[in-house]
């Protein structure tokens, strides 16, 4: 019996005493994360409704910084970048633009990435504009007005976002708040163009109103932009009431709206143009331009597309991107270049049907067409109008050069980050030395071009470590700026250059 | 009645229940009687300390001493009962008063073993769970095998074991416990030495004692949230009971490939292969390769291999493997201690030039008997290795992100590697030849990893037993790992040695700089332990075991690299410029904490109950949902102790056991550590040249997530026969794996902002049969042992909460079923084109069948098999056999697996190619479909649609291996005792000798990455153990 009474008080000691070391740890079960943020602690100061602009930016840039693949679609530019230039879950390496077709068959198919990134942006918008909202209620007056520019430029977001998207899919579902969870989208509709439209506008009109004359600071919105953008949606909106979208079976085009859509876009690119004294990049002046095949002085046109004319006044939005090791480069050298440039892939180059587009100094107008030859033919390089002739390309409007090479068209190569020498583009005769005026060269290499033509726009012609590169936004595409719609160089007017393109 | 404990020195124990069994013995004396006494020895006359002597019917007991003496008090007549682990009791009747000298027997059977359990041992009698249990004796140590994991391939049914790569440094085995228990980490749970998260492969072989496989409910529940896949209970060797020895064993081996890639070394036969598969679309004007590039080739090729080479690339990046094994150790025991203690190096070459591993390692295990009431002790392990690789595969990296991922297929025979007379790595020369091509010499020897890295495994025990029957323990355990990672790899520029001029293509720039990675952590357990155990009224014995327990991990990361370092042989960060650089780190934690619960019942020896449970809460989830139970019961019934059935059966049935069991099990690697917590990510971007931080809500946490659970129910049967000669062991098991985790379907309205949350999304049940069989007998002088294990498993989905297209994903079929079309073989005319449902097809391609009669060839022309898998084989078998003649031993392992199938398509057998830089086979030459070689076995060159995954590219991955063959010699005793040794063994082993298998690719058993190149490893090896 004590035994027995002995044994269950050991029983009772101990186990009681195991139970009591149970703080070993403390907090064993409350592990906090070390490199993220907990979301119950944003939003209570400012900076912190800066920080989420910051990320809606970061999320919108993804979606408009490779338009320059759209172009595939058209006859001028061949472009194979689809899956292979762009991964597919990294928005800063062209998640938005994987796997879609930009080539002119295949109708502009598989484009279910783009629509993702741009609803995956609307979201990080709504974000900031209702958290924003909501802080306005409580806060001190003095910071209404940053904290409504901080609106404006989400708002300005949001709206360029749903203006693509009404652009290529026309009637599309509208949401205009934060969403927790998926039933709030699973069932939602798509809403009538003209609706959208509406809500764009408000956008516009938001940010027109709250931003800013001058941007804070090259990569972010004021008015300008803000009034460009409604122009643009103005212009586009006129368009369609009067060239009609007939695959678009709901949208029913009126003569009337279109007049005076017409007239709206007309007063806000005329404001933009006049309103805030904004200046062309070098003055409008064409520059200076070097001899065939050389490349050591180049028109001022190059460069407008180089990081010399970063924060230039003529770029009315611009999305920004840093060098090496921020994670935030663009990838312009690899997709345009070939691989004496850093073993850059090619994977766009201009078309022949690019190079008759551009006229001739002389005469102003058209060049005899080229034609196209295989350079085994004899004579090929010789042969008048040849495109693979370097003559043919004498005396042509400046921009041809700053955008494209032909065949001995030079660029300086870059390899780990260094000047390597002068590199001459010789169609199929990739990497072979050879000897242009008594001075050896080893020819460019690329395994990416099969049209006579690489780019030479956003390319740069210097090899140092790279500098950070802004995108021009309002001109939509380097295609966008290219002579084919005759206009000036400057990408101001590009807002028209996408609503031409788009042929309605 | 006067009663007193007698304290009995433990000399031998398994741990807790066994531990107090042994441990206190209650002894009455009797005042009438005479005193019994003598000598209790082995069948080999040495003594046996320690056994029990127990007067039948009576708690009377007494102890053999170290002389194997004893004394006890008896009357004649009575009987006494001698009892000793690993012995056949023995009852013997009290005649007179003479010395009363016993011999006992080893006892034969397998099933008196005891058996490592979660938090304990058990004698494999009273065993009610599916447990298999590997002793690791010197002749499975003695195996030439990569890593721990390898070795456990065929040893065990229900445990697949399966071997992706032959590489030096990365050829752990994967394993896995009764199939695809879930679609998430399916893994089984490793516990070294009571310590949950050890790598398995960074053990020494010739450190580990035994082996257990934990495969249903009843023996996992311990583990509870993480022993869903089963658990591997790995007990390292101690000294206890043993007298003072030194042990040494060495082995060298020499490594093979069992099979590996060879391309076409002649290159003017590849450029014509490349010519013949441009002629389906291009004129021989407009081909790439021109006929007088080849010819040149051909002709100059013979004189000068620097300018024109035919580089045979398998014959230079591949080398001779070679794998060194050294253990030195000591073990022994005294009156309060005993210890273990080793070092061991291993040594591995690869196959692949500069692939290479080397492990250095030491243990410590100790044990003190701190007073007759306390037990202390401590193991440390420690281990540093370096490791030195090429890419993640060897030969191939998957990564998307590495540019040289799967170049080998463009690794063309006519680049020179390398010059040694210029220094120059080359390029490529031919005329139009991709600038591209791959010189993977210059990458193997220039663009390595390496990889060193150090860790501590040590735990401590403390017991204390203060009343008979009780014993508290406490455990603590901590490893500790540092891993540091670095490349700084060599610039070097391809060179053309016809034009004499340096190529287009920088295999390294000039600005090569240096990265730095360091990870490192550790995990810490604290277990606190209570087991009770007594007997009431003789035949019912009781015992129950709770254990609170909790683990906490730390992990943390570093990486940092620069460009442009000072000089080419520096490697650490400081030796390279700042103007370049980028870092990156973070750290996590996690925590669990567990009450753990077991008890067990045996009535009258027959009749078995057991029941377990752990209550465990992780830190993964969120307040609420944080803690799951999981419960398991048990029982047994030893039919063959039934006195109604042994009359039947005792004359060839030894023993038997039927088992049945049933419980759940939880996985909580299908979450992230934070995954369950509302947090913002950063997403920023650039203002004004500079970065701006940015925060983005990318989560959308769901709140309702649970646990997954799988529930199991085993039903075995343990049978003995012949006086347990041969053992029998049968398992079917019906495990359902509810609530996987799986990422939820998410509105695409959506996905590009968050990601979508894990739901418990489905169903899938295993069901399988398991058979175990061993025979071991005598025949003269000739001991020999044949064991059998198969296991068959079935697994099927049954049940998914969203949307399943058309896949290898389907309801009511095994997950990853073969999903393929049929081909009616390759068309020899257009006749045969036409007669098939049009496909675009022409003579020489792959013709598919219009399953569905629509007159078109798509998607849905595919067929289901249900019994086939592409993932991992249905079936598993291994055959053991040992046989021994006076010093000589001899053994062979035959293993192999069945019911996988797969498509042998991949990036080096291609029909339809680049046309450039394309490293083709020779069958690509001469057996692929023409006009003129109607016979071949190959579609045509550059055809259309051949490479679909049709039955024309499915081969069953079946394979039957002779595993592993040892012979070994002892010399005889009375040559080495002179020398001062007590054994000597000579042995000579060899691994993976013969496969056969219809599998066409490089190795049946290989999973996951078909592109993968790094061969198995066979090897032939040659070794000694020696015993001081």
């Amino acid at each position: 019996m004590r035994k027995a009474i002995s044994k269950g008080l050991y029983i009772i000691t101990l186990g009681s005493l195991l139970l009591f070391t149970n703080a070993c740890r403390k907090n064993l079960l409350n592990r906090q994360p070390t490199t993220e943020l907990a979301a119950s602690s944003f939003w209570k100061s400012e900076s912190d409704a800066m920080d989420a602009l910051m990320g809606a930016y970061s999320a919108v840039r993804g979606c408009f910084d490779r338009d320059y693949y759209f172009d595939g679609q058209g006859e001028y530019v061949r472009d194979r970048s689809g899956s292979n230039s762009t991964q597919s879950s990294s928005l800063i390496h062209g998640a938005a633009y994987h796997d879609a077709s930009y080539n002119p068959s295949g109708y502009g198919d598989n484009f279910d990435n783009y629509f993702k990134y741009l609803y995956g942006a609307v979201n990080r918008c709504n974000y900031v504009i209702e958290n924003v909202t909501k802080m306005l209620a409580t806060a001190k007056p003095s910071s209404d007005t940053s904290l409504e520019a901080i609106i404006g430029e989400a708002r300005l977001l949001r709206g360029m976002v749903y203006f693509r998207l009404i652009s290529m899919w026309g009637d599309v579902p509208y949401i205009g708040h934060v969403i927790t969870d998926n039933s709030q989208v699973s069932d939602l509709s798509r809403m009538p163009i003209e609706q959208v439209k509406d809500s764009i506008l408000a956008d516009f009109n938001y940010a027109y109103d709250k931003l800013p004359v001058t941007r804070p600071a090259a990569g972010r919105a004021d008015k300008p932009a803000a009034l460009s953008f409604r122009g643009k949606l103005e212009l586009y909106w006129a368009c369609w009431n009067h060239f009609g979208w007939p695959e678009l079976d709901t949208f029913k085009p009126r003569s009337g709206a279109a007049d005076s859509a017409y007239r709206a876009a007309a007063a806000d690119f005329r404001q933009v143009i006049n309103g805030y004294g904004l200046g062309l990049f070098r003055g409008g002046e064409p520059g200076d331009i070097d001899s065939l095949g050389k490349a050591a002085v180049l028109p001022n046109y190059y460069y407008l597309f180089t990081p010399i004319a970063n924060g230039d006044p003529s770029i009315i939005m611009a999305f920004t991107h840093g060098g090496t090791g921020t994670g935030q480069g663009e990838e312009l050298m690899r997709d345009f270049s070939g691989r004496n440039f850093e073993g850059s892939q090619c994977w766009i180059s201009p078309r022949y049907e690019i190079a008759d587009r551009y006229q001739s100094t002389i005469t102003g107008d058209f060049c005899t067409p080229l034609v196209p030859m295989d350079p085994n033919t004899p004579g090929a390089r010789t042969a008048p109008n040849s495109a693979i002739n370097p003559r043919s390309y004498d005396h042509r409007d400046y921009r041809m050069k700053s955008s494209i090479m032909w065949d001995y068209e030079e660029a300086m190569g870059m390899i780990s980050l260094k000047q390597t020498d002068w590199v001459p583009f010789i169609y199929k005769t990739w990497n072979q030395p050879i000897t242009i005026d008594g001075k050896q060269y080893i020819t460019y290499n690329t395994d990416g071009c099969n049209s006579g033509y690489v780019f030479r726009k956003f390319v740069r012609n210097y090899g140092t470590r790279p500098q950070r590169w802004r995108l021009c936004l309002a001109c939509d595409a380097p295609g966008g700026c290219l002579p084919h719609v005759r206009r000036s160089h400057q990408c101001r007017h590009g807002s028209a250059t996408r609503c031409h393109r788009t042929g309605q | 009645m006067h009663h007193s404990y007698i304290r009995i020195p433990v000399k031998k124990y398994g741990k807790f229940c066994l531990t107090l069994f042994a441990l206190f013995f209650y002894l009455s004396a009797s005042s009438q009687g005479l005193k019994v006494h003598g000598k209790v020895s082995s069948s080999g006359n040495q003594p046996l300390v320690g056994v029990t002597v127990q007067l039948k019917g009576t708690t009377t007991g007494a102890i053999t001493d170290k002389k194997g003496d004893y004394t006890i008090t008896a009357a004649i007549g009575d009987s006494l009962i001698f009892r000793y682990i690993g012995y056949q009791p023995q009852h013997v009747a009290v005649k007179n008063a003479q010395p009363l000298n016993i011999q006992l027997e080893p006892s034969s059977s397998e099933l008196n073993q005891l058996v490592v359990i979660g938090y304990g041992t058990q004698k494999k009698v009273d065993v009610v769970g599916a447990v298999s249990s590997v002793k690791v004796d010197q002749r499975l140590a003695s195996r030439s095998v990569q890593n721990v994991s390898s070795a456990l391939e065929g040893l065990a049914p229900g445990l697949s074991v399966t071997q992706s790569s032959g590489m030096a440094g990365n050829n752990q085995a994967s394993l896995l416990i009764r199939g695809l228990g879930t679609v998430n980490n399916s893994s089984p749970l490793i516990v070294v030495d009571g310590m949950p998260d050890v790598d398995i492969n960074r053990l020494d072989m010739n450190d580990i004692s035994s082996i257990s496989v934990l495969k249903d409910a009843t023996a996992a529940a311990v583990y509870g949230s993480r022993a869903a896949n089963g658990v591997i209970l790995i007990t390292t060797k101690s000294g206890k009971g043993k007298k003072t020895t030194i042990n040494f064993t060495g082995s060298y081996a020499v490594e093979a490939p069992v099979k590996s890639y060879q391309f076409l070394s002649n290159y003017p036969r590849a450029l014509t292969v490349e010519q013949r598969m441009a002629a389906v679309n291009t004129l021989p004007s407009n081909q790439t390769f021109k006929n007088g590039t080849i010819d040149q080739w051909m002709a100059l090729g013979m004189i000068d291999p620097l300018q024109y080479p035919n580089t045979d690339w398998w014959n230079i990046i591949m080398q001779n493997g070679a794998l060194q094994n050294y253990n030195l150790s000591a073990s022994g025991s005294g009156d309060k201690s005993n210890f273990y203690v080793s070092i061991g190096t291993k040594d591995e070459d690869g196959l692949q030039i500069n692939n290479e591993y080397k492990q250095y390692n030491a243990r410590i295990n100790y044990g003190y008997k701190v007073s007759d009431h306390m037990n202390a002790g401590v193991k440390i392990y420690g281990d540093w290795s370096n490791y030195r690789y090429a890419l993640a595969q060897g030969f191939t990296d998957k990564s998307s992100t590495n540019t040289a991922g799967f170049d080998m297929q463009y690794a063309i025979a006519g680049i020179t590697p390398y010059d040694p007379v210029s220094g120059y790595f080359g390029g490529v020369m031919a005329y139009n030849e991709s600038p591209q091509a791959y010189n993977p010499y210059t990458l193997y020897i220039n663009n390595l990893n390496r990889i060193n890295r150090q860790e501590v495994n040590s735990n401590i025990f403390w017991d204390w037993t203060p009343v008979k029957g009780l014993t508290a323990r406490i455990d603590y355990a901590l490893n500790y790992y540092n891993q540091f990672r670095w490349n700084a790899n060599m610039p070097n520029q391809s060179y053309n040695f016809q034009t004499k001029s340096l190529g287009s293509r920088v295999y390294v720039g000039d600005n090569a700089g240096i990265a730095n990675y360091t990870n490192t952590g550790y995990k810490t357990m604290w277990n606190a332990q209570l087991n009770y155990h007594t007997t009431i009224a003789e035949n019912h014995e009781v015992s129950a075991m709770f254990v609170y327990s909790e683990e906490y991990w730390y992990d943390r990361y570093q990486a940092s690299s620069r460009n442009d370092r000072l000089y080419p042989t520096l490697h650490e960060i400081d030796a390279a410029l700042t103007d370049i650089q980028s870092t990156g780190g973070n750290s996590s934690t996690e925590g669990l904490r567990s009450y753990i619960g077991r008890i067990n019942y045996t009535a009258f020896n027959k009749y078995l109950f057991e029941g377990n449970f752990r209550y465990d809460g992780s830190s993964k989830f969120l307040p609420g949902s944080q803690y799951g139970f999981f419960p398991s019961v048990a029982v047994g019934w030893r039919f063959t102790e039934e006195n109604f059935l042994k009359s039947l059966t005792n004359r060839f049935l030894s023993s038997g056991k039927l088992r049945v069991s049933y419980g759940s099990l939880g996985n909580n690697s299908g979450v992230d550590r934070y995954e369950q917590q509302g947090t913002l990510a950063a997403d920023n971007y650039m203002i004004g040249g500079e970065i701006e931080k940015g925060f983005v809500n990318s989560k959308m946490v769901n709140k309702n997530l649970s646990w997954e659970v799988t529930t199991i129910l085993d039903v075995g049967l343990d049978l003995g026969f012949f006086n347990n000669r041969l053992t029998a062991s049968f398992d079917y098991y019906n495990r359902l794996t509810t609530g996987m985790l799986r990422p939820s379907d998410m509105s695409i309205l959506l996905t590009g902002a968050y990601d979508a949350p894990r739901t418990n999304i489905g169903n899938l049940r295993n069901r399988g049969v398991e058979g175990d069989f061993n025979w071991r007998d005598k025949i003269g002088q000739v001991q020999y042992n044949i064991s059998l294990n198969a296991s068959y498993n079935a697994t099927v989905l049954e049940k998914w909460n969203e949307y399943l297209g058309r896949g290898t994903t389907f309801l009511g079929m095994p997950y990853h079923f073969v999903y393929s079309y049929e081909d009616v073989g390759i068309a020899q005319t257009w006749q045969d084109v036409y007669s098939a449902t049009p496909q675009g097809a022409s003579p020489g391609d792959v013709l598919r069948k219009d399953l569905n009669g629509d007159g078109l060839i798509d998607g849905n022309d595919r067929r289901a098999y249900p019994h086939r898998q592409e993932d991992m084989p249905t079936t598993f078998f291994a055959l053991n056999t040992n046989f021994s003649w006076k010093g000589i031993d001899l053994g062979f392992m035959f293993q192999g697996s069945a019911g996988r199938w797969g498509y042998w398509l991949n990036d080096y057998n291609k029909v339809s190619f680049s046309l450039q830089r394309y490293a083709s086979n020779i069958w690509q030459w001469e057996d692929t479909w023409s006009g003129g070689n109607r016979e071949a076995t190959f579609p045509r060159l550059g055809g259309h649609n051949d490479q679909e995954q049709t039955s024309f590219w499915l081969y069953s991955m079946r394979y039957v291996r002779l595993k592993n063959v040892q012979l070994g010699y002892e010399l005889p005793h009375q040559w080495i005792r002179r020398i001062g040794l007590s054994s000597f063994r000579l042995y000579g082993s060899a691994e993976n000798l013969i496969t056969l298998t219809p599998w066409p690719g490089l190795d049946p058993e290989i999973q996951g990455d078909p592109n993968g190149m790094y061969p198995m490893v066979k090897s032939y090896s040659i070794g000694i153990n020696v015993t001081l």
